[in-house]
């Protein structure tokens, strides 16, 4: 990796070598917060300078790009700014590449972009000095076919599914593969697994409510719909079980480690969704036959973090990667509170504004170790550190102050990008 | 639910007092079957991670004779063997019925603890005092 020519890590071209094209068209076919992977040819503060560069480093011209038998496309592109109004201009200073093959504006073999980047007229964005680039296109990423994945579409939704766009993400990030087996412990509407089953991964999920597994709702039309109804509508393979049980205390048989390939959960923050969990109460007689609810008692989110961490690094396989989200009230959040765990270490921390007071970092874990019981119960011993991420529900609805000024939402995100370390 | 989740499951109920790991025993009222996408690869990755005893008694309960009894490693390479296991493993799955705790109370040995299982979702949780 290296930074972009402004060294400013907030810009959105990023240097990167790969060992060939077909690594980033594999990167490509997965990515959602990648747009695509050019090959720089050249780049310059001017047009001159580019030129210059271009034909100090472009391809010899028996090249497979430049061969008869290829058509060809150039793409002229501005980023965060506008293009100077003559193309034929900017066309005929690239005339000097050596081209043989036709032009075709709708399937070309080789596609170039001349880019012109600056972010001079743009509110809001970091700062990044005028540059030219010119770039041979070689793998974009495929938003086509994910759009079908749009939560709009959906036919069963809960008011806490997760984005569509996001839970790839979260997959990506928990390097979910085709045949992984993956593990959702608070599958709600199922979509997270929506996601991982999406690239071929083996699911599995579990929630405490049975009405969202179980029971789902009856759309429009008079059907049921539910998770079931929602792998079927996109020819993906259903969960090979969704579990109504307890995350604070899971099914699973003693012994059991090292099975999962990965964990994606979006545990209840207490914000929209409530969390509960069971307790111990004393026997009490009832009729035979009788249908219980068994009563469940409030679940705070930091023992319930506690809960997911330590049954992550138990079933994770060594390697296998935990991706969760921790809300947070970004005016009190520190790095200590992530939570933390003895066979768990975090590779990626990435903050998602959703709100002014609120915010949710995406938190990717890795199995580094073998899970030691000893270890894991002595740090649970030593007390679940207090931090306000079990306050967020109070602090997301608490009052703004009576009277203040309005905040300027874009001013304070461009504070944001300006003052943040990365 | 499919026998590869059944595999990792078993009763937690405090004071069942179990000598060692016991899955459920399964009690079939209604049953399914779905194909499921042939991957030899996720199956040998499986073999390792599952309790091959469990699997087979569960494959009995839903009706499978097919799957040896003590498989060794090398029966991966025979695909019938394959065909067998990734049948019972992912393709037949309990709808309705009975997930059963095989630990008896010696006041009450003919009341099991049952877990019922409806819409292919069984439900795990446990009663108050049971936790």
């Amino acid at each position: 990796w290296q930074l972009p020519h402004s060294g400013n890590p907030m810009t959105p071209f990023w240097h990167v070598w790969l060992a060939d094209d077909g690594v980033a068209r594999h990167i490509a076919s997965r990515t959602v917060l990648l747009k695509g992977f050019l090959e720089v040819w050249g780049e310059g503060a001017t047009l001159d300078e580019l030129v210059a560069d271009v034909k100090a480093h472009m391809p010899s011209p028996d090249s497979d790009c430049f061969s008869a038998d290829r058509s060809w496309k150039i793409l002229l592109d501005a980023w965060g700014c506008a293009l100077p109004e003559d193309d034929d201009m900017l066309f005929r200073r690239m005339g000097f590449l050596p081209f043989q093959g036709r032009v075709s504006l709708s399937a070309p073999d080789h596609q170039f972009r001349l880019m012109r980047a600056s972010t001079e007229t743009n509110r809001g964005m970091p700062h990044m000095p005028l540059r030219w680039y010119f770039c041979r296109q070689v793998a974009m990423s495929d938003r086509k076919s994910r759009a079908k994945y749009k939560l709009a579409a959906r036919r069963y939704l809960g008011p806490t599914s997760m984005d569509d766009e996001m839970a790839a993400i979260m997959v990506n990030q928990a390097q979910v593969q085709r045949g992984s087996l993956v593990l959702d412990p608070f599958v709600g509407t199922g979509s997270m697994l929506v996601a991982a089953a999406a690239v071929g991964a083996v699911t599995l999920g579990t929630d405490i409510d049975m009405r969202v597994i179980r029971l789902g709702k009856v759309d429009s039309q008079g059907r049921t719909v539910d998770l079931w109804t929602n792998f079927a509508d996109y020819g993906l393979p259903a969960p090979v079980g969704l579990l109504r049980a307890d995350a604070h205390l899971p099914p699973w048989r003693a012994g059991l480690e090292c099975v999962i390939d990965a964990v994606v959960a979006d545990p209840p923050y207490g914000v929209r969704a409530g969390a509960r969990k069971s307790e111990w109460k004393e026997y009490v007689m009832r009729p035979q036959g009788a249908v219980h609810f068994p009563a469940t008692a409030p679940y705070s989110l930091a023992e319930c973090l506690a809960d997911l961490l330590d049954s992550s690094a138990r079933l994770l396989i060594q390697g296998g990667r935990l991706a969760y989200f921790l809300p947070v009230a970004p005016d009190l959040y520190t790095e200590a509170d992530v939570p933390t765990h003895p066979a768990l270490r975090v590779l990626a921390n990435s903050e998602q504004l959703l709100s002014g007071p609120y915010s949710r970092r995406l938190i990717t874990m890795e199995k580094h170790v073998p899970y030691c019981g000893k270890a894991a119960a002595a740090h649970r011993a030593a007390g679940i550190r207090p931090s306000h991420v079990d306050r967020v529900a109070e602090i997301v609805y608490e009052p703004r102050h009576p009277g203040g000024k309005p905040v300027d939402e874009a001013q304070r995100h461009r504070n944001r990008y300006r003052s943040k370390k990365i | 639910m499919k026998l590869l989740t059944h595999n990792m499951l078993a009763c937690h109920v405090r004071s069942h007092k179990h000598e060692e790991a016991q899955p459920f025993l399964i009690e079939v009222t209604e049953q399914g079957e779905a194909d499921a996408d042939f991957d030899p690869a996720f199956l040998e990755r499986m073999f390792d991670r599952i309790v091959w005893k469990t699997l087979y008694d569960g494959a009995l309960a839903m009706g499978i004779k097919d799957l040896p009894e003590s498989p060794t490693k090398a029966l991966l390479d025979d695909e019938v063997f394959l065909r067998a296991f990734h049948h019972a493993l992912l393709e037949v799955s309990l709808e309705e019925g009975f997930l059963i705790c095989p630990f008896a109370d010696p006041s009450k040995p003919n009341e099991k603890r049952k877990f019922a299982v409806t819409k292919g979702v069984p439900n795990l949780l446990l009663d108050e005092h049971e936790c």
